[in-house]
Formats: structure tokens, C-alpha cells, sequence
């Protein structure tokens, strides 16, 4: 008699479960993609210009899709991350310096992180100096002492809280005519202030990390080309998901604090605004959505951040060995999340200005990731016949061009904000 | 006097009246462990590459080459074989002192008359601040505070290719010395490895080494290796586990592997498996019914 291990399951099911153990790094990268900045941003595009921005998440999508489908396809053909691979094709000294840039940008994004978390808190009457230390602490031991597929089970867990964002976009009782109008029918403006929202959202959504993690963690998950199929879904649906709920966020901003005619400034006063205007639950989902967000990326970027640079430099990488056995890579992990957390806790830290700069090297480094995954993805030597085709190329290099212009002006802006304009 | 292949990274070559013909590309070897010998080197000139003969050079230093004679553009440079800088230097290698795998940050030659031997691959951190062009200010750091400096390097003859096909290199140390590893160690290493090495590798191991590799992975790299075996190979390395090994092995697999490696033992056996797997399920101290 045949067990209950390894009684034949049928086809379909037996597809299910396939489905179920491959997915994961491209709905996880996407999701973590929403993090505090992100709803920051989404917020404030909401809040300053109402429906103006929801047509941009089509084309953002498709990006965004294109973006991280193609560091899947490397991940799954070459088994390596992207830093092996840049380190290999481009040299050491591409390697260091794109890397040296990341850690820099990564930085910024996690200080943002634990800002976002010590903001959202706060609204619970939570204060900072317990709620950061806690949130340091379990991010770092959730690493230590998880394995890659139970970690991937919280963070599947953290992407579905996102679904907070959707109840309170619903609880702010959208116009839905207006606003399908506003999602497929393009608006443009060239005022200052509108532009460099708009560049403000392309950033916040395509970020350099996303490319190293998402290749990160497929290598790290041994997937393989037979099941790339479903992989491909996962970076599809995980796309997707990701721009829905920055359209509910816009959609609760823009419902509310856009409509009143309000004044906020960040992802808190978003939060706190939508309690008199759609009811307390509706700015609770909103603050624990941002706490949600905030976490979970903090526990992501300086584990990613991590693996990245030893991979790159060639040295010991992984939560399986010993802190004796791999010094950098404990030491980067940890002091990211120390020095994250505890910057944020130090009275009259620069935040704003770290943030800032971090900002800047981020749009620095975008254009470069993106060239070398364009050229390492056309690589035959590498991928073989999971080269891109010429209709994807042609399609991709435009996108790329796009987004580094919108990155070049967004470094411009930052770097002179009266470009456009006085604001 | 031995030298670094950094040193000669995009050297000007030129010809015996000293004017420049082009830049050095790469270095050629036939095979990995087949001899230290270069064969030759590839020069570029704009677009256009040229491969010339290790006999054709009169003098080789840091940042120069002088050649006896003109390259002539039409030798298509051997893409077949082993190209130094492309397909060695900033590549994986296995470090076998510490069955850990680390990265080529240099390589390091002897020029000897008529010929240029490679001696070893610089693995160190030393080799990385050295391309990096941090070299002088770190060593002026280290004096500074009397720190030794720390090289590492692993000898050419212990460096050999795990496939055959040249255009894939995949460079290994000595298959036989990582085969020697424990299999911890050699489950740590093989993790780290790009596909297509771990199959070269897995297909030269014997089924109880591939056994015990499989018992100490991590579940992910159990699974990978299972769809690299194939059915066949499967059953025969779960026929050299222990029933207690099969039973970890099915219990940290997901369900539709663990139904494979299932399928592939013989009824009595998976009954007896069965039993342990159901043990082990009931708390300790209840009675079977």
C-alpha cells in the first residue's frame, strides 16, 4: 500500500504545489517595493494632486515588469546575483564602485525605514525609543534565526497586510467614474511641482535594490529554467499587486486630503488626516500599513544589501555559516540595521540630509544597473537562447531610456530644485 | 620576478621601433591544468582583435609589451580556449584549505626568456585593494599600524576545469580534493555554485558521496540536486541511504519531490520508511494504534 508521503497526486494538484514552492521572490521584491518612502510618495501624490497620477501607474507597471523580469530570467539561467554577475562580465572595479553606491543608497532607504515605522507607531501612542528597538532587534534575529524558506513565509505574511491600503482607499468612498476616467485617459502638466512628483513616483518605484534582490533571492532559491514559466508569473503578479495598492493609496489621499484641500507632508499626516475625514479605522489601516511597509523592507534591504556586497567581493555570504566563519557579511548586515535604527533614535541626526544624498545615489546608480543587466542580458555566452528577442530589446532600451532620463532629471532636480521653477 | 596580471591589464603593446600597435586584450592558455604555459595573447586595436603567439613578444612588463613582429589583424584570436582575464580573473574558485569558494582578484605570472608561466590565482583581500588601485594607500595604512599584510593564494596546479567544454569554463580546484571535502563542507560549497557547475560536479561524484552531499543541503539545494539527478540516478543513491536518512530526506522536501524520491523505493522499503515517518509524526510517548 502506498503512503500517504508519496501517494501519486494528481496532475493538477501536483501543478498547484509547484506553483506554491516557486513563488515568492518576485511577489516579495514588488511588495517591499511599497515601503515607507514609497507610501510617502504615493501619499503626497495623492494629497497635492488628486486622481493626476493614477494613468502613471500603467506605464510604471510595465516598467516595472519589464525591469524585474529580465533579473529573473538572469537568476534562473545563471544561478548567480547580479553582483557575481557584474563582478565577472564588467571587472572589480564596476563591481566595487556600483556596489560601494548601493550600500550608500540602501542606507538611506533604511533609515527611512525605521523613520517610517517610528511615524506609524507613534499614531498608536507608541514612542520611538521603544518601537525602533523592537523593530531593529526582530528584524535582525528574524535573519539569524530563520532559513530562507520560513523567512520567505513571514514576508509572504507581510505582503498580504497590504491589503489595509485597499480598505482604507475603499472607506474613503472613491468617485469609481472619475476615477477610471483618471486611470486610462493621460494628464500632463508642466509645472514645476507636478513634474518632479512625477519623477518622484518613477523613482520610488524602480529602485536598484529590487534588481539585486530579485536575482538574490531566485539564485538563492535554486529555481531552474523548467519552472520559469511560473517565475515569471510570480514577477507578473507581484508587479501588479504592487500598483494596485499604490493606486488605493493615491485613491485615499486623493479622496480626502486632496478634496479638503489639505496640507501634509508625510506618510504620518496622511494617516492622521484620514481619521477625521473617513473615519479613525481608515487612518489605523493606514498607519499599520505603514508600519507594515517600514518593517518589512528594513528587514529585506540590509540582508540583500549584505549578500550583494560579499557576492560581489568574493567573500563568505550566508546565514548558514558562523559569525567567525563570515565577518563582513554578519558586520554589514548588522551595523546597517544598528546604524539605521540608532541614527533615527539620536536627537538632531541629519536624517532629512543622509535621506537626501542617498536619494541622489540612488538615481546615480539606477542608470548604471540598468545598462549592465541590458548588456549581460544580451550576453550569449551567459544566457545562451534566453537572450532577449529583438521586439523585447527594442522594447526594453526604450523603457530603460526612459526611466534614466527621468533619473538624470530627478538627480537634476534634487540637486537644483528651481530648475523647472520656482515651486 | 614575478607579476601581476593587473599590472598588464590593458597594457600598451608595441612594436620593436616602440610605436603603439594596439592593447593587450587578454591572455590565452590551451586548458586549465594542463600546463602553466600562456599561449599567447589577444590584442585589440579599435574594434579589431588580433591573437599573436607568446613567441612574437621580445619584452614583457607592468604596463608594457614589446613584440618582435607586427600582429597581423587577420589571425582570428581562438575563442575556444581559455582566456585569462575573460574567463579567469574576477571568477569563483573553490579554496580548498578553507572549503569555501572565493573569487580570483589577480593572477599572478613569472616572465621567464621566451615564455610567461602563471604561478598561482591571488584570492586575498590584498589582490582586491591592488586592482582596485588602493594598494599603496593601504599598505601605507598597514605600516602605519604595523599590521601584516594578509595574501592569499592558491597554486595553478591545484586549479582544474570541472567541464570540458571550453567555452563554459568552470573553474574548480582539483575535482579529487573537493570530493575529499566533509560533506558539510562539501554541502556548503556546492550551495554557492552556479548550476551548471554543481551538475558537472554531482555527475563525477559516487552515489554515497552524492548521498551524504544531499543529507547535509538545505532544503532548496536538496531540491535542486533531485531535478538535477533525474529518476534513475535518484534511486540509486537513495538505495545507499540509511531508511532514517530517506526519512529526514522525504520529511524537509516538499510534497511533490518527496513523491519522487517515494516513488523511486521498492514496496517493502517504503512501507518500513512509512513507519519511521509516521513515528516520528506521533508525539513521543503515545502508543501506536
Amino acid at each position: 500500500m502506498l503512503g500517504r508521503f508519496w501517494r501519486r497526486a494528481s496532475p493538477d494538484w501536483r501543478r498547484i504545489r509547484l506553483w506554491l514552492v516557486v513563488i515568492g521572490p518576485g511577489i516579495i521584491t514588488a511588495n517591499v517595493d511599497n515601503d515607507a518612502g514609497g507610501i510617502t510618495t504615493y501619499s503626497l501624490a495623492g494629497a497635492q494632486f488628486g486622481y493626476a497620477f493614477l494613468w502613471t501607474l500603467i506605464p510604471i507597471t510595465v516598467a516595472l515588469i519589464l525591469v524585474q523580469e529580465m533579473c529573473a530570467r538572469m537568476g534562473v539561467v545563471t544561478g548567480k546575483g547580479l553582483s557575481d554577475l557584474i563582478r565577472e562580465r564588467f571587472g572589480v572595479r564596476w563591481a566595487f564602485y556600483s556596489l560601494l553606491a548601493l550600500v550608500i543608497a540602501n542606507f538611506g532607504n533604511i533609515l527611512a525605514e525605521f523613520s517610517g515605522v517610528a511615524a506609524a507607531l507613534e499614531i498608536f501612542g507608541i514612542s520611538k525609543f521603544v518601537s525602533v528597538p523592537l523593530g531593529a532587534a526582530f528584524v535582525w534575529w528574524l535573519a539569524i534565526k530563520g532559513s530562507y524558506r520560513s523567512v520567505e513565509k513571514v514576508f509572504l505574511v507581510a505582503c498580504v497586510f497590504y491589503v489595509s491600503y485597499l480598505i482604507s482607499g475603499l472607506m474613503a468612498t472613491p468617485r469609481w467614474g472619475d476615477v477610471l476616467q483618471a486611470t486610462v485617459v493621460p494628464t500632463w502638466s508642466f509645472q514645476a511641482a507636478y513634474l518632479s512628483m512625477f519623477l518622484g513616483v518613477v523613482g520610488t518605484t524602480i529602485a536598484p535594490w529590487m534588481q539585486y534582490y530579485i536575482q538574490s533571492s531566485i539564485a538563492d532559491k535554486k529555481l531552474r529554467a523548467e519552472t520559469y514559466a511560473i517565475t515569471r508569473w510570480d514577477v507578473v503578479v507581484g508587479c501588479i499587486i504592487t500598483d494596485v495598492v499604490a493606486f488605493f493609496i493615491i485613491l485615499a489621499c486623493a479622496e480626502t486630503i486632496y478634496r479638503h484641500g489639505l496640507q501634509i507632508e508625510t506618510a504620518k499626516d496622511a494617516a492622521l488626516a484620514l481619521g477625521p475625514l473617513a473615519g479613525p479605522w481608515a487612518a489605523w489601516l493606514f498607519a499599520f500599513g505603514l508600519f507594515n511597509a517600514g518593517l518589512f523592507a528594513a528587514s529585506v534591504l540590509p540582508l540583500s544589501t549584505a549578500y550583494a556586497i560579499c557576492e560581489g567581493l568574493g567573500w563568505e555570504a550566508g546565514l548558514n555559516f558562523g559569525f567567525k566563519e563570515a565577518p563582513a557579511f554578519y558586520g554589514i548586515y548588522t551595523g546597517l540595521i544598528a546604524l539605521g535604527a540608532g541614527l533615527v533614535l539620536l536627537p538632531g541626526a541629519p536624517l532629512l540630509g543622509i535621506m537626501f544624498w542617498s536619494q541622489v545615489v540612488n538615481g546615480v546608480l539606477l542608470p548604471f544597473v540598468l545598462i549592465f543587466m541590458l548588456l549581460l542580458i544580451n550576453n550569449r555566452r551567459l544566457m545562451g537562447r534566453h537572450v532577449n528577442g529583438l521586439g523585447l530589446n527594442l522594447l526594453s532600451w526604450s523603457v530603460v531610456a526612459v526611466l534614466i532620463t527621468c533619473t538624470v532629471l530627478l538627480v537634476v532636480s534634487f540637486l537644483w530644485p528651481n530648475l523647472f521653477g520656482a515651486h | 620576478m614575478a607579476l601581476f596580471l593587473s599590472d598588464l591589464l590593458h597594457a600598451r603593446v608595441r612594436d620593436r621601433q616602440g610605436a603603439v600597435v594596439g592593447r593587450l586584450r587578454d591572455l590565452v592558455v590551451r586548458q586549465l591544468a594542463d600546463t602553466a604555459d600562456i599561449r599567447g595573447l589577444v590584442i585589440q586595436r579599435n574594434r579589431r582583435l588580433a591573437y599573436l603567439p607568446m613567441t612574437a613578444v621580445a619584452t614583457l612588463g607592468p604596463g608594457h609589451i614589446m613584440l618582435r613582429e607586427a600582429p597581423t589583424w587577420e589571425s582570428p584570436p581562438p575563442d575556444e580556449e581559455v582566456w585569462l582575464i575573460r574567463d579567469l580573473l574576477d571568477a569563483q574558485v573553490i579554496d580548498v584549505t578553507g572549503a569555501r569558494v572565493v573569487r580570483v582578484n589577480d593572477i599572478v605570472l613569472e616572465p621567464q626568456p621566451g615564455r610567461l608561466l602563471i604561478v598561482s590565482m591571488d584570492v586575498g583581500n590584498w589582490g582586491l585593494l591592488r586592482r582596485l588601485g588602493w594598494a599603496p594607500a593601504a599598505r601605507w595604512l598597514a605600516t602605519l599600524f604595523g599590521l601584516r599584510a594578509m595574501e592569499k593564494f592558491i597554486p595553478w596546479v591545484d586549479i582544474a576545469p570541472l567541464s570540458k567544454d571550453p567555452t563554459q569554463v568552470q573553474l574548480m580546484v582539483a575535482l579529487d580534493r573537493i570530493k575529499c571535502f566533509p560533506p558539510d563542507d562539501l554541502a556548503s560549497v556546492v550551495d554557492e555554485m552556479g548550476w551548471q557547475q554543481r551538475q558537472h560536479l554531482c555527475r563525477t561524484l559516487s552515489d554515497t558521496q552524492l548521498a551524504n552531499l544531499l543529507h547535509e543541503s538545505r532544503p532548496e539545494l536538496q531540491v535542486a540536486l533531485l531535478d538535477e539527478m533525474g529518476s534513475a540516478r535518484t534511486a540509486a543513491v537513495v538505495a545507499v541511504m540509511t531508511d532514517d536518512a530517506v526519512a529526514d530526506l522525504i520529511a524537509s522536501l516538499p510534497p511533490n519531490h518527496a513523491e519522487t524520491v517515494g516513488a523511486t523505493l521498492p514496496a517493502a522499503r517504503a512501507a518500513a520508511i512509512e513507519r519511521l515517518l509516521s513515528d516520528r509524526s506521533r508525539p513521543p510517548g503515545s502508543s501506536p494504534l
